[in-house]
């Protein structure tokens, strides 16, 4: 990827999943997205470089400009279109993008969570309170004899 | 060069097959399982792993279409079926990936013909296989809370899982519409057991347990049975037909093994324990002079009567960050209300609930994606916190009843990587399925409304949940109509025994796993009681 398909795609993601307003959740494009796909996914790579390109074009027939160098609203709405007219590729990449991201340790420690694996630690669950299993004691058995 | 001659070979490492294995190495004779699987080294598993949701959705799917794994083998199971296939070929066999939940079937499950004139009665009954159910408990360590009124008397070894406070939030519902509500039998050790160690909530069962405290049959029956002597688990050995003798009885198999060499082995003999679609496509793939359709097929019965649970979810979203996501995944508490057939009803026989925790973070955001709950840009945050760990699942088990159309067959073009035949899934949903799923998903809005969800999404029949697979082989005392006689032995062929959930007659509107285990003991009792005699 050049540098100017990673500027397309960092600006991308910022409106995909901006950073949050209490400033804790970062936005998507601060959460190593590229590195994700090149270590898991990188037979998408020239796919999703194609369709950089398109955004860009989309971009300057629209506006007379570069994606990089709009406003958010219009980056947005430039979005909002691919999203409709390339919706199998946008499904497919937020699919990813939300992997990513969600797995991210800023974003988990934002969750208030643990950026760790389940195991070997585990969580502790409440037992839950089975007096409350009284009124289906006191309605005795259900079941129809054969 | 033909292998030496073995007493029993047992085929399929699975739940059914390792129950079984379990029981015969009493005997003292030459047991020989093979299993076209490996076993599964639990720091594979994904909860080891901080992609770990990544890798239950990939690596360790459900499905064998998405896994490819050099274990699996395609399904054709889109092209005619509205329900895709679950299953997955290992030490362990589907009890590697399965959530675990572990009802028994009802005594009335077993005499739906009598009870409700549709479907056929099973030769068996509740009673005959009670024991075998306590043992099957007994040695896997089964979790759960005596006292169920939705059952005859029975009582878990370990007490419950913990319902968490998504199980008080529904218990309280359910007892506000009067229903049942029971905390459920799993197989899932709620304290250390048979040195094991006891679950420790780790989230994703369904893509194996790191802990060991999920009592796949892995970790239950076979460090057991392999400590006897004579009793042998060939792994990577993918077993091709069932061969006969010109006296028409079982006499062995043929298999590649792990270098796809093709081999036989002879054995006295032969049980089948591959599951609901695995079996008959064996079966259907042995053919020979004296059975053209397919080995023990001379009622045409191999293969039909395919059963599969159409399956439903009524999700609910709750203001409380409940931290839904954590526990085992099934389940924390189940219903029976709706078990059985009501006659005020629009259709026979029922469902039951099965309440699940919610989704952990990915999921939740891809699925709330996709439902459009969570949009993208400046209200994702705000919708994801809205959305993660505040969802409740209901899941419905819906009762199939058994149609002959609905089969399993061999496809006439996609073939495994050895180049047998890959099964092809022949299904349509019932006309008492179609009536019995909406009055089901009502039931679970009615459910959710009652708890107090401020949104609710449902989602019935669900594709991907083709997890239960049964009937292919029925048991019964005809012969014209079943496969397999009340000792789960051949109709046609005498030393030829099935013991997985192929054999069902009904399907009962409960996960099948106890039951599926229980039986196989119970087969496995009566040919160690009349071993010597089996050929007559």
């Amino acid at each position: 990827m050049k540098t100017s398909d990673i500027l397309i795609l960092n600006s991308l993601l910022k409106i995909i999943i901006p950073k949050s307003k209490d400033g804790k959740m970062p936005s998507a494009s601060e959460i190593g997205f590229f590195e994700y796909i090149a270590q898991y996914d990188s037979y998408i790579i020239p796919e999703i470089i194609k369709h950089l390109k398109n955004i860009n074009k989309l971009s300057q027939e629209k506006y007379k400009s570069e994606f990089i160098d709009l406003p958010e609203h219009e980056k947005d709405i430039i979005f909002k279109i691919i999203s409709k007219t390339e919706k199998i590729f946008i499904d497919k990449i937020l699919e990813k993008i939300l992997d990513c991201y969600y797995t991210n340790d800023r974003v988990l420690v934002g969750l208030g969570l643990d950026p760790k694996p389940p195991f070997p630690v585990g969580n502790d669950i409440e037992t839950g309170d089975l007096s409350l299993l009284n009124p289906v004691k006191q309605r005795g058995e259900i079941f129809r004899k054969a | 060069m033909a292998e030496d001659i073995v007493d029993f070979l047992i085929i399929g490492a699975g739940p059914s097959g390792a129950a079984t294995t379990w029981s015969l190495s009493d005997t003292s004779t030459r047991i020989m399982c093979m299993e076209q699987g490996d076993w599964m080294k639990q720091t594979d598993y994904p909860s080891n792993y901080r992609n770990w949701e990544r890798l239950l959705n990939t690596e360790m799917s459900i499905s064998p279409n998405v896994r490819q794994n050099k274990s699996d083998y395609p399904i054709n199971d889109t092209e005619n079926s509205p329900i895709s296939i679950a299953n997955f070929n290992a030490v362990g066999g589907s009890s590697i990936l399965y959530a675990a939940h572990f009802p028994r079937f009802h005594p009335f499950d077993f005499k739906v013909k009598t009870l409700d004139g549709v479907s056929e009665d099973w030769p068996i009954d509740y009673y005959q296989i009670e024991k075998f159910y306590n043992l099957n408990d007994k040695i896997i360590g089964v979790s759960g809370l005596g006292g169920d009124p939705a059952y005859p008397p029975k009582k878990a070894p370990l007490p419950p899982i913990p319902m968490g406070q998504m199980g008080n939030i529904m218990a309280k519902a359910f007892n506000q519409l009067g229903w049942h509500w029971w905390p459920p039998d799993v197989a899932i050790i709620s304290e250390p057991y048979s040195g094991r160690d006891k679950c420790i909530n780790l989230g994703p069962c369904v893509s194996g347990c790191t802990q060991g405290a999920k009592s796949s049959a892995d970790v239950t029956y076979w460090p057991l049975a392999l400590r006897k002597k004579g009793v042998e688990l060939k792994t990577n050995c993918r077993v091709r037909e069932i061969t006969i003798n010109k006296s028409g009885l079982a006499n062995g198999v043929i298999y590649y093994n792990e270098d796809g060499i093709e081999c036989r082995q002879k054995a006295e003999v032969v049980i089948i324990a591959c599951n609901g679609v695995g079996t008959p496509r064996l079966l259907l793939n042995s053919v020979s002079k004296q059975f053209p359709d397919g080995l023990a097929n001379r009622s045409g019965y191999v293969g039909k009567n395919l059963m599969l649970h159409p399956w439903g979810k009524v999700e609910g979203y709750f203001e409380h960050d409940l931290k839904s996501y954590l526990g085992p995944i099934g389940c924390c508490i189940s219903s029976q209300e709706f078990c059985d057939t009501d006659k005020n009803r629009n259709f026979l026989r029922g469902f039951g609930l099965q309440m699940n925790r919610g989704t952990p973070p990915v999921a939740t955001a891809q699925e709330g994606f996709i439902n459009g709950d969570i949009n993208l840009g400046e209200n994702h945050h705000d919708e994801f916190k809205k959305h993660f760990g505040t969802k409740i699942s209901c899941h419905i088990c819906f009762e199939d009843l058994p149609e002959i159309h609905n089969s399993v067959t061999l496809d006439p073009v996609l073939k495994d990587s050895n180049g047998i035949p890959a099964p092809k899934i022949n299904y349509i949903i019932s006309e008492n399925s179609k009536k019995m799923i909406p009055y089901g998903v009502d039931r679970g809005r009615e459910l959710m409304e009652t708890a107090g969800a401020w949104k609710i999404h449902t989602d019935a029949p669900m594709r991907m949940a083709g997890w239960h697979l049964m009937g292919t082989t029925r048991m019964g005392n005809d012969p014209n109509i079943s496969v397999v006689n009340k000792w789960g032995c051949c109709h046609d062929i005498k030393n030829l025994f099935i013991v997985d959930a192929s054999l069902f007659v009904t399907s009962a509107a409960v996960n099948p796993t106890s039951t599926i285990q229980a039986i196989a003991l119970y087969i496995s009792d009566h040919i160690k009681n009349n071993i010597a005699n089996i050929f007559d």
